[in-house]
Parts: C-alpha cells; sequence; structure tokens
C-alpha cells in the first residue's frame, strides 16, 4: 500500500528546496544483519545497544542509523533520523546546521552514510559529519561556480555544476577541486553518478544532456533531450538507463550506452522538479511543481500511484536505500515519508 | 303559374296560346312579339319562361330586343320597362358571377351596369330594382356598404322584405357577424315559412360559425329536404360527418360529397374536400385532379388557396417538390392570412431547398396566426440556430425553451436546445442534454447516439469535469464501434471526432504521450484533419520546441493554407522568439484575407506588437507616441465589432498607462477583472498600477495572487516584479527571499543576479547602519555584502549588455568594495559590543559565582556556629546528667528530653530557613538565577 507514513509541518522555516537519505551500518553488524528482515534488525540494535558502547570510531554512530537530510531557503540544512522499523516511524530532528546563505539548492549523503554534503545560492558547498553535526569542510567556489551537489558512489569525490556548463569535481578529503568536465553547453543545473562510477550526466538549462566518461573525462554523449530547464537527471541503479526530469512536464528514459530514447513519460501537470529510482530498480519517483508525487512502474513504465499530500510545489522526492519509503520536501514547508510497498 | 301563355295580337283580340311547355324557337317568338307590337310585360313573362327552362340564349334575346322593339305605350308600363331592365342586369350580375374569364365577367358587369342606369332613370326607387342593384354590389365584393344601404332602405318600406333580409344576413355574415346574420335569416323564415332552402342553408353556416353544430346539421338537413340538389347542405352536412373523424362518419360524408359531386361537378368545395379526401386515402392523382378542377372553377380566392394547397401537399407527399413548391408558393399567393397551412408547406419547401431566410419567413407568419404553436416554433427554432445573427440564436432559444416547457417529452427539442445552449450556457446544455439521454432511455428505449455521448462529454470537457468528460467519450466510442456496421462511413466519421476529443483529455490529464499517439493515429486515416497538426505543434511548442511546433504547423498550412488559427499559432512562436516582423507579417496575411479581415485575434496580437515595442528601451519619443496609436488603433478596431473583447480592452488600458493616465488605466483593468478573473495579463497590469500609485501592499498581494492563481511553477517575471514591489516598499528580506527562489530556478538570468546583489547590498547597508547589530549578524550581512560585490563584479564582465548596464554593475561592485572596507569598522564596533557584552556576562557570572561562594561560606559558617552551639548544648545536658545521675533515677526527665528534642527540631527549622544556606531548596535558588542569565543572553 502506498501511504503516508509521517509528516512534518514547518520543518523549515522557509520553503524546502532539497531533501537527501543517508543509511549507516556499522562495518561489523552490517554482514549479520540483512537488511530487508526489520525485526532481526531491531533485535540487533537493541543487543547492540547494550554491549557496543566501548566502540568510538571517529564520531560515528555505533548502530544502524537512517538519516533524512534537508535544506531550503532558510539557509538551514537540518539532519533528521528515521526511527521505527516497518511502515511506521517518525523523524526526529537530530543537527540544525548553519553557515549557508542565500538559500539551501541540493543536499546529497555519501554511500556509507556519514558524509552529508550541501550546496546553496552564495556558491559554497560544506560538508558535514552526520553523526555529530561538525562542520568538516567548506569549498567555496567563487560567485557562480556551483549549483547542485553529489557525491561519487565510493565517496571521495564530489561534483557540481556550474554557470558556464562545466561540472567541477572536488577532493571530499581537502575540498580541493581535482578536475573539470566541460560539457560546453550552457548553465549545468542537474547533475548524477552512474551508481558503477563509470559515468557523470548532467542536465542542462536548455534541455541538454550531457554524459562524461568518468575515467577518461571524456564527453561520451551530447543528447537534446529537452527543449527546456533539466531539473533533476539520474541514473538506474544498474546503472544501464538515465532519467531525466524538466519543465516541459516529460520525463524522459535514455539508454546510457547508445542514447537511445527509451521512452517519454508524461503524466505531472507542471514543472518536475525531482526524480529518482528506487534502488530496487521496481520503481522510480518524481515530484511535480503541480504539488504531487508520483510512483511510477519500471517495467511498465506507467504511473502507479500519485500523492497529493503537498500543497505546494514538490522540490525533491527521494527513494530510501533499502526502496521501502520515499521522503519528499516541498515549498509548503513540510517534509513527508511515503511508504512504497516493496 | 298556368301552362300556357296568351300573347294578344295587334289590334285584335285575338290571343295567340303558347304552350309552356313546347314554347317555339326563339326566333319565332320574336318575330310574333315584334310583329304585333305586343306589349312589353308579354316580352317580359315570356323571357323569364325562356330562363326557367334554361334557354337563356332566347331569354337574352328577347329581353335585349324589348328594349328597343317592344309596346311601351301603355298604362305602367314604366313599371314594366323597369322589369325588363333588372331582370337582364340580374341575368348579367348572375352570369358574371360564375363567370371565370376576367374580360368577360368585366363585360358583363359592364352591362349589368349600363343597365341598371338606364333603369335608374326610369323609377329610382323601385323596389326589386333596387335590390337587384344591392345584390349586384354584393357581389362586386367591395361595396358591401352600398349593398348594405340599399337594403336598408328597402327594408324601412316594407319591413319584412325577404330578399333584403338575407342580403342582409349575407352581409352580416360577411361581416362575421353570425348572430346578427342568423336573426335575420330567422326574420325572413318568419315571414316565409316556405323559403328557398338556400336560407335553412345559410343558417346552417350561420350555426357552424357559431359552434352549434347540431343546430347547423339540422338546418343542412332541413335545407337538404327542401331542395334535395342543395350542394351547399350537402357539403355542408358531410364536413360535420368528416369532422366527427369516425370511420363510418367519413364514409357517409364522403358519400355526402359524392352526391353533391354528382349534383354539380364543378362546385370548387365539392371538389376540394373531395380532393382533402383522396389525400387521406392517398390517391395523390385523384387530388391533383380534383384540386385543378376546383381552382378553375372558383373565382374565391380563399377557395383556390384551398385547391392550391390540395395539389401541393400531393406533389409534396410524392417528393416533387418543385411542383409542390409551386402550389404552396400559388396557395399563400390567394390564401386569406388566418390560412397558414401553406406557409406552413412553402416553409417546408424552403428548408428543402436551403433556403433558411424564407423558410423562417414562412414558418413567423404562421406563428404569427397561431402563437406557441409548437411545431412551428420547433422548427423556427432549429432554423435560428444555425443562424449567424445572435439575436436570431437567441430567439431560437426561446423558441425552444417554450417548447420544452410545454412537451417536456420532445426529445428532439431537448436536444436542440441543448445544441443552441452550447455556445451560451454549458451547465443549461447539458442539462438539456440530459433530459434528452434520459428521455431516450426512459420512453424511446433506445441506446443513446454516440453523437449525442460525444456532446455531452464535451461539454463536460469544457466545465472542466474532466472525469465525467472521460466516461462518457469512452461510452461514446463503445456505441460507435458496436455501430460501426450500420453505416461506415458515418460512425467512423463520428469516432475520428470522438478520437480527436479523446487526445484533447488526455492533453488536460497531462498523458501527452497518449494525446501523441491518437493524433498521429487520426493523420494517418485523415491526413487532413488539420486541427491534430495544430495540437501536435501546440504540444510541441508547450515543451518548448519551437522548430518542431512550426513545422507542425507548417502542415496544417500545407492541408489548408488559409487556416488563420495555423497563422496565428506561427505568428505567436515569432513573437515569442522576439521575432516581431515575422511574427506580424502572419496577421496581417490573416487580416488580408477576405473572409477573416477583422479577426479580433490578429488584429490584438498587432496590437501588442506595437505595444511591446513600446518595452523596449527607446529614447525617440516621436517613434513611441506613433506606437502607441498604432496599437491603440488595433485595439480600437476590435472593440467596434467586438464592445466586449477583455484583450482589446486590456491592451487599451496598457496604453493609456504608457501615456501616462495611470488612473483612466486602473479603471479599464478593473472593468476587465470584473468581466473575467481567468486571464493573467490584467491582474498584473493592476499591480503595476499599483506599484505607480505607491499602494506597495496591495501590489504585492496582486502579484502573489497572480502567481498563486495562475501558475503552478515560480514565475520569474511575476517573482521579479513582486521583488521589485517589495523593494519599493522597503521590505528589503521579503525582497531578498523572493529574488532567491526566482534564481533558485533561474540560475542563469542575469537580471534576477542584478537585482539580488543591489537587495543584498542594500540590506548589508542597513545592517551596517544600526549601531545596535549584534556581531553574527553584521558577519552575516558583510558575508552578504562580499557576495553582492562579487555578484556585480562577474555581471559587469558577463552580465547582459541588452538588460543593464554594464558599467553600473561595475559601479555598483566597487560602491560594495567601499563599504567592505568601512565594514571593518562596523564589525569591529559589533566585536566590541560583543566583547563588552561577553566581558560584562563574565562579569555577571563572576559575580553571581562569587556571591554563591558568601552565600555558601556563610552557611558553612552558620552550620559551624550551630554545630559548636548544640555540642555545647550537649555537653551541657551531659554534664547535668553527670550532675543528676546520682540524684534521681525515674523516667521524669525523658519526657522534656522528648519535648526539647521537638523544639530543638523546629529550632532547627527556623534556622535553616533564615540562613537560606543550606539544604535543598538552596540549592534549587542559583540555578534558576542562572538560567535566567542565559536567557537574556539570548534575547540580547
Amino acid at each position: 500500500m502506498f501511504s503516508l507514513l509521517n509528516k512534518r509541518e514547518n520543518a523549515h522555516s522557509e520553503g524546502i528546496w532539497a531533501c537527501a537519505w543517508g543509511h549507516y551500518i556499522p562495518k561489523e553488524k552490517s554482514k549479520e544483519t540483512p537488511p530487508d528482515d526489520p525485526e532481526k534488525e531491531n533485535n540487533e540494535e537493541n543487543k547492540e545497544n547494550q554491549d557496543a558502547t566501548d566502540k568510538v570510531d571517529e564520531n560515528l554512530p555505533d548502530m544502524e542509523t537512517k538519516y533524512v537530510v534537508t535544506g531550503g531557503l532558510d539557509d538551514l540544512v537540518r539532519v533528521w533520523m528515521w526511527g521505527g522499523e516497518g511502515s511506521e516511524g517518525e523523524l526526529a530532528a537530530l543537527h540544525t546546521l548553519e553557515g549557508h546563505s542565500l538559500g539551501v539548492i541540493s543536499v546529497d549523503v555519501n554511500a556509507a552514510g556519514t558524509i552529508g554534503a550541501s550546496s546553496s545560492l552564495d556558491s559554497t558547498i560544506r560538508l558535514w559529519n552526520l553523526h555529530s553535526g561538525e562542520q568538516l569542510q567548506t569549498i567555496d567556489c567563487g560567485p557562480v561556480e556551483a549549483w547542485s551537489v553529489v557525491f561519487s558512489p565510493e565517496g571521495n569525490h564530489v561534483a557540481s555544476g556550474n554557470h558556464a556548463g562545466k561540472i567541477n569535481i572536488y577532493g571530499v578529503e581537502g575540498g580541493r577541486l581535482v578536475t573539470t568536465l566541460d560539457t560546453r553547453g550552457r548553465f549545468t543545473y542537474s547533475i548524477a553518478y552512474s551508481k558503477d562510477g563509470k559515468y557523470v550526466a548532467s542536465g542542462a538549462i536548455d534541455g541538454f544532456i550531457n554524459v562524461f566518461d568518468v575515467e577518461s573525462g571524456k564527453l561520451v554523449h551530447t543528447l537534446e533531450g529537452h527543449a527546456m530547464t533539466i531539473r533533476s537527471i539520474t541514473f538506474s541503479p544498474d546503472s544501464q538507463l538515465l532519467l531525466t526530469a524538466a519543465d516541459d512536464g516529460h520525463m524522459k528514459m535514455y539508454d546510457v550506452k547508445s542514447s537511445n530514447l527509451a521512452c517519454t513519460l508524461s503524466g505531472h501537470g507542471s514543472w518536475v522538479l525531482s526524480v529518482d529510482f528506487a534502488p530496487d530498480q521496481q520503481h522510480f519517483v518524481s515530484s511535480s511543481s503541480d504539488h504531487t508525487v508520483k510512483i511510477w512502474d519500471f517495467a511498465q513504465r506507467n504511473c502507479v500511484h500519485t500523492f497529493k499530500d503537498h500543497h505546494d510545489q514538490v522540490w525533491c522526492a527521494k527513494y530510501s536505500q533499502d526502496s521501502s519509503k520515499i521522503v519528499s520536501a516541498s515549498e509548503d514547508r513540510s517534509i513527508i515519508v511515503f511508504n512504497s510497498p516493496v | 303559374m298556368s301552362g300556357a301563355i296568351e300573347i294578344p295580337l295587334r289590334d285584335s283580340d285575338e290571343v295567340i296560346e303558347l304552350d309552356l311547355t313546347q314554347l317555339p324557337e326563339g326566333e319565332e317568338v320574336l318575330g310574333i312579339l315584334t310583329n304585333e307590337k305586343v306589349p312589353l310585360n308579354y316580352w317580359v313573362d315570356l323571357s323569364v319562361e325562356y330562363y326557367k327552362q334554361k334557354k337563356e340564349d332566347e331569354f337574352v334575346r328577347i329581353l335585349e330586343t324589348a328594349r328597343t322593339d317592344a309596346n311601351t305605350i301603355y298604362r305602367d308600363s314604366e313599371k314594366d320597362q323597369m322589369r325588363s331592365l333588372d331582370t337582364l342586369a340580374a341575368y348579367y350580375v348572375q352570369k358574371a358571377n360564375k363567370e371565370k374569364d376576367k374580360t368577360v365577367k368585366k363585360d358583363l358587369f359592364q352591362k349589368a351596369t349600363y343597365l341598371y342606369t338606364t333603369a335608374d332613370k326610369i323609377i329610382m326607387y323601385d323596389q326589386n330594382h333596387l335590390l337587384g342593384r344591392a345584390y349586384f354590389c354584393l357581389l362586386e365584393g367591395d361595396k358591401m356598404e352600398q349593398a348594405d344601404a340599399q337594403f336598408n332602405f328597402v327594408l324601412n318600406q316594407s319591413a319584412n322584405n325577404i330578399p333584403s333580409l338575407l342580403g342582409k344576413a349575407c352581409i352580416a355574415f360577411n361581416k362575421k357577424d353570425y348572430r346578427g346574420a342568423l336573426a335575420f335569416y330567422k326574420k325572413a323564415l318568419r315571414t316565409n315559412p316556405n323559403c328557398p332552402a338556400a336560407v335553412r342553408l345559410g343558417m346552417g353556416h350561420c350555426f357552424m360559425k357559431l359552434g352549434n353544430q347540431d343546430k347547423a346539421r339540422l338546418a343542412f338537413e332541413r335545407a337538404l329536404e327542401l331542395d334535395g340538389l342543395c350542394v351547399g347542405a350537402l357539403v355542408g352536412l358531410a364536413v360535420l360527418e368528416l369532422n366527427e373523424k369516425k370511420p363510418e362518419n367519413i364514409r357517409r360524408g364522403v358519400q355526402m360529397l359524392s352526391r353533391a359531386y354528382n349534383i354539380d361537378s364543378t362546385n370548387p368545395m365539392v371538389l376540394n374536400h373531395l380532393g382533402n379526401h383522396f389525400f387521406f386515402k392517398q390517391d395523390f392523382q385523384k387530388v391533383q385532379h380534383l384540386g385543378l378542377h376546383a381552382f378553375h372553377n372558383t373565382e374565391n380566392e380563399s377557395m383556390r388557396a384551398e385547391s392550391c394547397y390540395q395539389m401541393a401537399r400531393a406533389f409534396h407527399v410524392q417528393e416533387d417538390y418543385s411542383q409542390a413548391f409551386q402550389y404552396y408558393y400559388q396557395a399563400t399567393q390567394y390564401a386569406a392570412p388566418s390560412f397558414v397551412l401553406p406557409h406552413y408547406g412553402l416553409g417546408q419547401m424552403y428548408i428543402n431547398r436551403g433556403d433558411t431566410e424564407n423558410a423562417a419567413q414562412c414558418f413567423e407568419k404562421v406563428l404569427k396566426a397561431q402563437p406557441g404553436n409548437y411545431e412551428t416554433m420547433k422548427i423556427l427554432g432549429s432554423l435560428y440556430a444555425s443562424s449567424s445573427s445572435q439575436s436570431k440564436r437567441d430567439l431560437a432559444k426561446q423558441h425552444l425553451k417554450k417548447v420544452t416547457e410545454q412537451y417536456s417529452e420532445d426529445v428532439e427539442a431537448w436536444i436542440e436546445l441543448a445544441q443552441i445552449l452550447e455556445g451560451s450556457d454549458l451547465q443549461g446544455s447539458l442539462s438539456a442534454y440530459h433530459k434528452a439521454t434520459k428521455l431516450l432511455q426512459d420512453l424511446v428505449q433506445m441506446d443513446i447516439p454516440p453523437e449525442i455521448l460525444n456532446n455531452i462529454a464535451a461539454l463536460h470537457f469544457r466545465l472542466g469535469n474532466y472525469e465525467e468528460a472521460q466516461k462518457y467519450f469512452g461510452e461514446a466510442w463503445e456505441r460507435c464501434e458496436s455501430e460501426r456496421e450500420q453505416d461506415l462511413q458515418y460512425y467512423s466519421s463520428i469516432s475520428v471526432t470522438i478520437k480527436y476529443n479523446t487526445a484533447r483529455l488526455h492533453e488536460m490529464f497531462c498523458q501527452y504521450d497518449k494525446a501523441e499517439k491518437l493524433y498521429k493515429e487520426i493523420l494517418q486515416d485523415h491526413p487532413n484533419y488539420v486541427d491534430c497538426y495544430l495540437r501536435l505543434g501546440c504540444m510541441a511548442r508547450d515543451r518548448g520546441q519551437i522548430y518542431d511546433a512550426s513545422d507542425w504547423y507548417k502542415e496544417a498550412l500545407r492541408m489548408n493554407n488559409e487556416h488563420p488559427d495555423a497563422w496565428s499559432l506561427m505568428g505567436n512562436l515569432h513573437l515569442a522568439k522576439n521575432e516581431w516582423g515575422p511574427g506580424q507579417k502572419k496577421f496581417e496575411r490573416i487580416l488580408k484575407n477576405p473572409s477573416t479581415t477583422s479577426d479580433s485575434y490578429s488584429l490584438i496580437a498587432l496590437g501588442n506588437v506595437w505595444l511591446t515595442t513600446l518595452h523596449q528601451p527607446n529614447r525617440d519619443k516621436e517613434k513611441e507616441s506613433k506606437h502607441q496609436d498604432r496599437a491603440l488603433a488595433m485595439y480600437k478596431s476590435v472593440l467596434r465589432s467586438d464592445p466586449r473583447s477583455i484583450w482589446a480592452a486590456n491592451g487599451i488600458g496598457a496604453v493609456l498607462a504608457h501615456k501616462g493616465y495611470i488612473n483612466e488605466a486602473r479603471d479599464i483593468f478593473a472593468q476587465v477583472r470584473e468581466a473575467t478573473a481567468d486571464f493573467s495579463d490584467v491582474w498584473m497590469n493592476i499591480a503595476h498600477i499599483y506599484v505607480e500609485q505607491k499602494q506597495y501592499i496591495n501590489a504585492i498581494q496582486m502579484y502573489e495572487n497572480c502567481q498563486k492563481k495562475f501558475f503552478k511553477y515560480p514565475n520569474v517575471e511575476v517573482l521579479g516584479y513582486l521583488a521589485r514591489a517589495y523593494f519599493k516598499a522597503a521590505k528589503l528580506k521579503e525582497a531578498k527571499y523572493t529574488l532567491l527562489k526566482a534564481r533558485h530556478v533561474a540560475p542563469h538570468d542575469t537580471v534576477i543576479l542584478y537585482n539580488l546583489a543591489l537587495v543584498l547590498q542594500r540590506l548589508a547597508m542597513q545592517v551596517l547602519r544600526d549601531e545596535k547589530s549584534l556581531l553574527k549578524t553584521v558577519l552575516a550581512a558583510v558575508h552578504e555584502l562580499t557576495l553582492a560585490q562579487k555578484y556585480f563584479q562577474h555581471l559587469s564582465v558577463n552580465g547582459d549588455r541588452l538588460k543593464y548596464d554594464l558599467g553600473a554593475a561595475a559601479a555598483e561592485a566597487s560602491q560594495c568594495r567601499d563599504l567592505l572596507s568601512q565594514a571593518q569598522y562596523h564589525v569591529a564596533r559589533a566585536r566590541r559590543q560583543d566583547d563588552e557584552e561577553k566581558a560584562l556576562r563574565r562579569k555577571q557570572d563572576e559575580e553571581r559565582q562569587a556571591l554563591k561562594q558568601k552565600v555558601i561560606e556563610e552557611r558553612l559558617k552558620m552550620e559551624e556556629c550551630r554545630r559548636k552551639l548544640l555540642e555545647d548544648k550537649m555537653k551541657a545536658r551531659e554534664e547535668y546528667k553527670e550532675k543528676m545521675k546520682n540524684a534521681l533515677v525515674i523516667n521524669e526527665p525523658a519526657e522534656p528530653s522528648r519535648k526539647g528534642g521537638r523544639g530543638r527540631k523546629r529550632d532547627m527549622d527556623i534556622l535553616s530557613d533564615g540562613s537560606g544556606g543550606s539544604g535543598p531548596d538552596d540549592r534549587g535558588e542559583p540555578r534558576a538565577k542562572k538560567a535566567k542569565g542565559r536567557k537574556r543572553k539570548d534575547q540580547g
């Protein structure tokens, strides 16, 4: 059953522009605990609570933790903890991270679930320790040099597009610019790494899509995908497909290797602001200026559910690592966690 | 009268006896009469005998000859002269009456007139003469009054003069005074109970007219008794029978008519009624024959109208519409105003010819004669419904509404009403359709035709009930599929329409992929379905694929090179790309086409082109006012043909605002918005006006509502204006947030960036100037000022030259730099203040600590004292106990000891209270104080 699990009203004092899930699993425990058995997981956690007090591993939590990170116009990055199991639970406020100004555009969490990255309109990227809330790094990118930020799959880089169509890749350690990929196009609005780490794809303000080979740094494809701003771009978990969302109300799916258009999806009544795949690749989620969040069936390529719980544009919607939940952030200042049956 | 006439011979007493049964040839008689100088009276008598025997030629010759050759030299011969003249005149009149040939008729009338005038000179007031003249007048038709006067004259002389009474009755009847006519007939009957059948016949007609059918029947029957050959009575009875409408009666009626026909096969009345009968027997050949016969046997226009009508409808039924048309037309020419059936038929013929104008006129005539006639209203409603004139269509609406009110089960009327309401009253139309479908299902028990389902769906579509629309389109499609075999071509044409509509619905559900698929499917089978190209073009346009859109529009134009919508859409594409010239050309092309010379859309588009040029920075005042006037001219010409055009009005408002007539512009915009709230431009314009009038709060509200109402996504243009209004209203923080919202979706928009930098700069200045600003705020302001400076610096190089002065950006950048250098002072001030505050806080903390310490020390001291005191007491007590040990060994001292213990306890309580030293209460105190202190820090 698709359903609303938890709604956090007034999670920020202004519109919320970005959200991301983080999932931290302590190293030893992760092997013993199959992630899709929540009850057992819980027992393990309890046990862990009692006997794992002696482990302090450089500011990391001692138990499995599900984070939600959000950011918005109020310059704040907030870290929440998802507590609960199965189809019940609640977001609990963990940290309020200050430092950005002019509004937080995007947030991301590394695959390990330890570090959060955020970017803001003042062109800074900040990295945070999710457990302690301390700021790890500030990367000041010049007046118009940073937009949305993403972690590389292995977590040692963050990438962000700029006004001149370039993609800057920074090292997480030290925050230095590692390399720059040039699309030779216009403003790079959206950006994504493929899960296998081979590709970086970017969506431009004029609807162009560029795909780079990370290793060689070469531009692999340039697609005239949309004629309007691409608000969001993402790879399928198997890294075979690329999914885009644009102001034309459409989503497009491309085959990464051949760059052929696999399908065009429509159904939103306004701009499509974000797209994200469920890690199990059964579904993907989209959110739009039409106030809705839509769940799509990957195999059928049709919309299977529409959430109408927000009452303003939904800037971002993301699938949790176990594919069972979706978090959405909206201009209406609320965060919602939805259940998505696996 | 005896069986013979005796004619006296001249100069003798002999007579010639003429046996009336064997009257000699005319010549012979004339010879006798002339030769023997027979007195006139014999001539007359003899001629009358001839007349009676239907030997009219002899009759005429005798009387004509009598005028010259008869012997009038005897007493009272004048009377006979009168008789002679009047008789002949009467004969002529009668003959004229029967005559169909107009010239002959006129000739006869002239002869009669001459004779009467001759007679006038002999004895003017002879009764018979007067009566003859009177009848003559009656027959001439238009001399009713004259005839009446003469009858009156006669009646004055002899009150019971039957011919006069009958004449008066006739006049009264013609004047529709049936009661009066009846009275005259009755008087005549009383005077002479043996009156001829004609009197009864007249009475019968009177009774008919008065609605007394039983008496009418009696009168006709009596007339028939008196005169078995009385055709009028037969017809009257026949009509009565036929009106009964029972087969038996009809048979009797027809029998009577045939009898009448046998008596007088030329009587038009009989012929017409027989024709009518055969029409219902569907023997159209006979109808035609009888009608023609009747037509040629009467001069009476009503009769002729009737005959023509009979023939016309016979042809009508046989689908010989051209003949039917001719006869209907003729019938209408002859028909009295109350005889509207031919008009009805003629109207039908006009409809058949596609001449709705004339058809409508015919039906209007019918409706005028029979107001509220249901069929006629329905037909008129239907005719007017397709008219291009609004007033006619309103008329149609009225008619159809009346029809449906009168006959609420008339499915056709409901459908017609629904169709005409489609244009003006969607909800009304929908409910009319629903009524129709309900009737179809319940009464007719037939499936609802797919056309109607489609129309209902389309109405739901237009009302925004997309779910309902989908349902009905689905039903319509299914119906179409199942009916397809009946008429392949017809139903597939309907199913194309349904398909197109369904595609439009998919668009509304934002299922563009599905819509596109359907449009392309339609085009595969119907490559000339222009609307599909246009929709595909529009969908491409909305996706931002302008070139694809243009290709689709061109495809549409290839199918129809004059399609105004396609040209308009092309024009709009150009305008959207700021290509004014090519855009203008497209609209001008539409206006050049003779069929679309006053196309409002194109005119407004052109007006808007001129208006837009006013938005470009332009220093040429003359050119500006020329463009203003051109825009104005365009809008005005639209208003001339469509005074309610809100777009034209909005345009005029905009031009007025440009010319500085702010109040006038505001009034116009207000009116436009009253007319419709679904038009974002006017909201924007009103907001602009508010800004001009410095009513910023209203402006802000207007812009915000406009964004909320019309745009789901953040509209950068609206946000830009909103930020400007906030800025002017000195609400810098809100301006900043608004600009950030815009920048969030349009980071490439350098105007937004410029404005953001400006707002950041102003905000920073405000913070820095405020001596009370806290360090944190000051530092944030300095950070933002730095950003502003960077932005301006960036813009001074990378900015958009067309939208603002890059030099200005550079100047702002250096301004920011100056401010930043000054900022250090402010930072220092804030830091100092912060330090001071911190120091103060520290000091306070220290003081508090000291106080606390002191309190603790005091408490300790007190404790010490108390303990000492206690110890002393204990010691004293021990000593006392020691002392008393040996003196008393009773329990007594135990009591004071307990008492003392209690007392001590009380003492201790008081002590502890007084000292404010130790104990659980005390420890709470300083903590509360501490908390208070922290709070103050926060507030500060």
